[in-house]
């Protein structure tokens, strides 16, 4: 495509891309090093991971300023509408998952004075750093303007969907198992879940990019698990350790 | 809309148009009809003129021997001989008529030949004294009534007081164009000579000089005060009551007769200024004052017609009033300005009633030279011709309109061909 | 906390041609494929253009340039200036302060005063008859309506562009050269040829007429007449560019090369620009007063004036809503 004849105008709409590029991996620093506090039990990382939220918010204000400032004195249209929208609104997605990877930090330091539960937090770390992955892959498609990494993100919602329910029922059972360990697993699934929510985001900006690239909305479910992940614990019957 | 109302009024804008188209019909033709009458009209003027001016421009020359016969020349003074009686008594022994005691057939015969005649014998003479006692032949414009009777415009059945031609000298003019004596020729003693009162030597080369002249003065008074006055009333003076009277009152004298400025030239330059009657300095003066007020008004317009794009432009340039109308406005305005200026110069060239009355019909001959001798001018050339008694001037003044109006249609072309080359799209 | 993890937006680097100043190339994550952290994004670094961190995948931020800059000093300052033609009043006591190095636009109705209070500022009403300024106008510490300032030498320093282009009808060289020429700003033909030169090439004309600086003006486009125009506007060196609408007779196209070579010329000159279009004046300008029946109404800076006007009128006229 062209370059804009006024080159300000092009340059303004990079600079916001840039923006949120730039969230995005700060973004996916504070979920990576969420995660990793929580594995390693680095109560100095986590401190640092809550600490640094704020810094999500203002780039968040900072997008929308410059957002509202492009549709106020430019006028866009057609595809650089879509680029000025959906730059807010994948703004707002990375503040909200931000604010998710600052909860499981903030769980973490909690964590962090409990026991050590090795597995548990292996399965964390795996969730994790798919969930990582993920966010990865579709900011690298929001940049590259690549349809097919978008796609891809938006079809492998189950993924983190099953690491979820796994995760509920390896916490499930570990509770029933110890009651003891209540505290810290009742934390680790909230973390399990803050994941999955992430995951939930990730997915949210690939429809998000799909609309920016083509002009269309994404038809169709979301792929989902072989059932909700809510109901799975009803129907559950647990493999108790013996007394 | 429904449709009943629809359809009516189609039908009314379709009854209404045939009477539309008739209309337009009716009025193309009044207006090709209009165009009709007056191209008619211009077609019969100039069919009148070319058809009664067209013989003047071929003249007959008769060719003579001549004996120069020693006993009548004198070597020393050889203009003092009369020569024409000499030829004409050559003439009738060789035609064997005896002359009376008067010599009245002599001057019969005399008179078919022009007064050229002499002179033509007397230069060869001067020229060459040996050609005396020899025979030469010399050949000499017939005289204005013999020539009228080789064109056919006087013949022998024209009433004898209508004629100076007696019968008898129709009859040498028959033996000598027999003889084969006559010579059809271009006249172009039209175009060479000056005013004459003998007919077949009368030329508008003086008068033709005189009016160039005459135009001369016109164009260096009428076009730097015409052009400078108009620039500074329409781009530097200010627009109050004093401009709008000195608007008004140039249009005004656009519209005034031209026979008053001639009795403005009489009264002011020949009696208050004394100079000289007659002369191209005051005729120019006279006419310059009379184009003045047409060249003001067409370089106005002309100037008006700029557009205030191109003073502005100009002056947020930091072009200063007088840069924008030099540099910018008066060039754009140049082909209207030449227009105006060219045909009120044709305009000039053309009036008679001035002239007239500072003194321009009297008989002036030869060729002039300077600003202050007195001349002629085409018009009043035109006016004395048509004035003179002799029946050979009908033709020649007939030739005289033509010259003029050749002349105006030059200039008049040339106006539109400067205006085509030097107009500028903006 | 200020944490130098980017950089402020509005900051003005020098050199806005040629490549990125403010370094935006950041890389986006401190997180390797083999796990080790890169702590330098958390560091002021100033980038320069080409450096890239570690791996491909980080580096998704393009090179931008910085899109606005500091409102400068002030060039030109109005204190109640009010204009008369004749009896009628077309400006009242309008106070402005038009600051260098931006892009000023004028907005309002028609008729509401704001080509004749941009006429003004290079005494262009001088030209009509029974016009009268009063008020003062100030430029480089001096008013330029007293007596002591020929109006002649201030439209060699204020240049002006009108609505409909008009190029003398010359050749296009004699058009840009006109200006120098008639100010006795070169002495050699060949200082002629290079401001020439210099001067179609900043209005972006010269790869287009290179080959023909000896035809006329007036065969070009609109579009490029316009840009003729603005060379030779440039060509005497002005300080400051006043423009008349300069877009309202060209297509789309043309408006936007227009207004890309406003953004160029901003860097060197003040310029004023009147416009009918509040997409234009938002497009274009750094700041903007709106004026409403001989009055400024409101000046600001243009983004506020066009998110949130603090003027009741101001607001109804952006939206819409007058009437």
């Amino acid at each position: 495509m062209n370059q804009h004849t006024v080159k300000a105008y092009g340059d303004e709409l990079n600079q916001l891309t840039a923006e949120v590029a730039r969230m995005g991996g700060l973004a996916e620093v504070q979920v990576a090093d969420a995660v990793e506090s929580v594995a390693r039990r680095d109560i100095a990382l986590a401190r640092a991971v809550v600490e640094r939220d704020v810094k999500l918010d203002g780039m968040h204000r900072e997008i929308e300023k410059k957002a509202i400032r492009l549709i106020a004195l430019r006028g866009p249209v057609a595809s650089d509408l879509r680029k000025t929208l959906s730059a807010m609104k994948l703004a707002t997605e990375l503040e909200r998952t931000g604010d998710l990877a600052k909860n499981i930090a903030k769980r973490a330091l909690a964590v962090a004075e409990t026991e050590p539960m090795q597995p548990l937090t292996r399965s964390i770390e795996r969730m994790g750093r798919l969930v990582s992955l993920r966010l990865r892959d579709v900011l690298d498609a929001y940049t590259s303007g690549e349809l097919d990494g978008a796609l891809a993100v938006w079809a492998s919602d189950d993924e983190v969907d099953e690491h979820y329910n796994a995760l509920f029922r390896e916490l499930l059972t570990y509770m029933m198992g110890d009651p003891r360990t209540i505290n810290a697993c009742t934390h680790l699934l909230f973390m399990a879940k803050n994941l999955e929510r992430i995951g939930d985001h990730a997915t949210n900006i690939a429809e998000t990019v799909h609309y920016e690239i083509t002009g269309d909305e994404m038809i169709g479910e979301r792929p989902r698990g072989a059932t909700d992940a809510s109901e799975t614990g009803l129907n559950f019957s647990p493999i108790l350790p013996e007394a | 809309m429904t449709d009943a109302t629809h359809d009516a009024r189609a039908g009314r804008l379709q009854a209404g148009l045939k009477a539309r188209y008739a209309r337009e019909g009716r009025f193309k033709l009044y207006g090709v009809l209009a165009v009709c009458i007056a191209v008619g009209f211009l077609l019969l003027l100039l069919g009148r003129i070319v058809t009664q001016g067209y013989t003047a421009f071929y003249a007959h020359e008769i060719t003579l021997p001549v004996y120069m016969d020693p006993a009548r020349i004198d070597r020393a003074y050889p203009q003092g001989t009369n020569f024409e009686l000499l030829v004409a008594e050559q003439q009738l022994a060789r035609y064997g008529i005896k002359d009376d005691a008067r010599g009245t057939r002599a001057t019969a015969m005399r008179g078919l030949f022009s007064s050229e005649l002499k002179f033509r014998a007397a230069a060869l003479i001067r020229e060459n004294p040996a050609l005396i006692g020899q025979t030469v032949t010399i050949a000499a414009p017939a005289a204005d009534e013999s020539d009228l009777f080789y064109k056919g415009e006087i013949s022998i059945e024209t009433p004898a007081d209508q004629r100076r031609l007696s019968d008898e000298q129709i009859g040498w003019l028959n033996r000598l164009k027999a003889d084969g004596a006559v010579r059809t020729h271009f006249n172009g003693a039209l175009f060479t000579n000056g005013d004459s009162t003998e007919p077949e030597l009368a030329g508008v080369l003086g008068a033709v000089i005189g009016s160039a002249l005459m135009l001369l003065v016109t164009a260096c008074i009428a076009i730097p005060i015409g052009v400078g006055a108009a620039v500074y009333l329409e781009e530097f003076s200010a627009r109050n009551r004093l401009t709008d009277l000195i608007e008004v009152n140039i249009n005004n004298l656009a519209a005034v007769p031209s026979i008053v400025y001639g009795l403005l030239g009489v009264a002011v330059f020949i009696n208050w200024a004394h100079l000289p009657r007659s002369s191209p300095l005051v005729g120019g003066l006279v006419l310059g004052l009379m184009a003045l007020p047409t060249i003001i008004i067409a370089t106005r317009s002309s100037l008006k017609a700029v557009p205030p794009s191109i003073r502005e432009a100009a002056l947020a340039m930091g072009a200063s009033r007088t840069q924008t109308v030099f540099q910018h406005v008066l060039p754009l305005a140049m082909p209207g300005v030449m227009t105006g200026t060219i045909i009120s110069m044709a305009h000039a060239l053309g009036e008679t009633a001035p002239l007239l009355l500072i003194g321009m019909v009297s008989f002036v001959p030869g060729i002039p030279h300077a600003l202050n001798e007195p001349t002629g001018a085409l018009p009043s050339l035109v006016y004395i011709w048509e004035n003179a008694s002799e029946r050979a001037f009908h033709e020649r003044t007939a030739a005289a309109i033509m010259v003029l109006l050749a002349f105006m249609i030059v200039m008049n072309a040339a106006a539109i061909v400067l205006r085509r080359r030097f107009e500028r799209r903006w | 906390m200020k944490v130098p993890f980017f950089r402020a937006p509005f900051k003005a680097p020098d050199g806005r041609e040629g490549g990125p100043a403010d370094g935006g190339e950041t890389p986006v994550s401190a997180v390797v494929a083999d796990g080790k952290r890169d702590e330098t994004i958390f560091t002021h670094e100033p980038e320069t253009a080409g450096s890239q961190v570690t791996e491909p995948s980080m580096s998704r931020v393009p090179p931008v340039k910085a899109s606005t800059g500091p409102v400068g000093v002030t060039k030109i300052s109005a204190r109640d200036v009010s204009v008369f033609y004749g009896a009628k009043q077309a400006l009242f006591d309008v106070s402005l302060d038009i600051p260098d190095k931006t892009v000023t636009a004028f907005i309002g109705p028609s008729g509401c005063g704001k080509s004749t209070f941009l006429r003004t500022l290079n005494r262009m009403n001088d030209t009509i008859p029974g016009c009268k300024v009063t008020g003062r106008i100030e430029m480089g510490g001096q008013d330029i309506n007293a007596k002591s300032v020929d109006p002649v030498l201030l439209r060699a320093q204020v240049g002006m562009v009108f609505q409909k282009p008009n190029p003398f009808p010359k050749t296009i060289y004699e058009n840009v050269a006109y200006g120098p020429r008639i100010h006795g700003l070169t002495s050699t033909k060949a200082e002629l040829d290079a401001i020439v030169e210099a001067s179609l090439k900043r209005a972006g004309l010269w790869d287009e007429v290179a080959d023909r600086l000896h035809t006329a003006g007036t065969g070009l486009s609109g579009g490029q007449q316009q840009r003729l125009v603005i060379a030779r506007a440039i060509a005497v060196e002005p300080e400051v560019i006043l423009m008349d609408e300069p877009c309202s007779a060209l297509d789309p196209i043309a408006t936007a090369k227009i207004e890309e070579l406003i953004d160029e010329l901003r860097e060197r000159y003040c310029i004023v620009i009147v416009t009918h279009s509040m997409a234009q004046a938002a497009r274009v300008s750094q700041r903007t007063a709106f004026f409403h029946m001989g009055r400024i109404v409101e000046t600001g800076d243009t983004e506020e004036i066009f998110t949130n006007p603090r003027e009741r009128r101001t607001l109804d006229y952006i939206t819409g809503r007058f009437g």
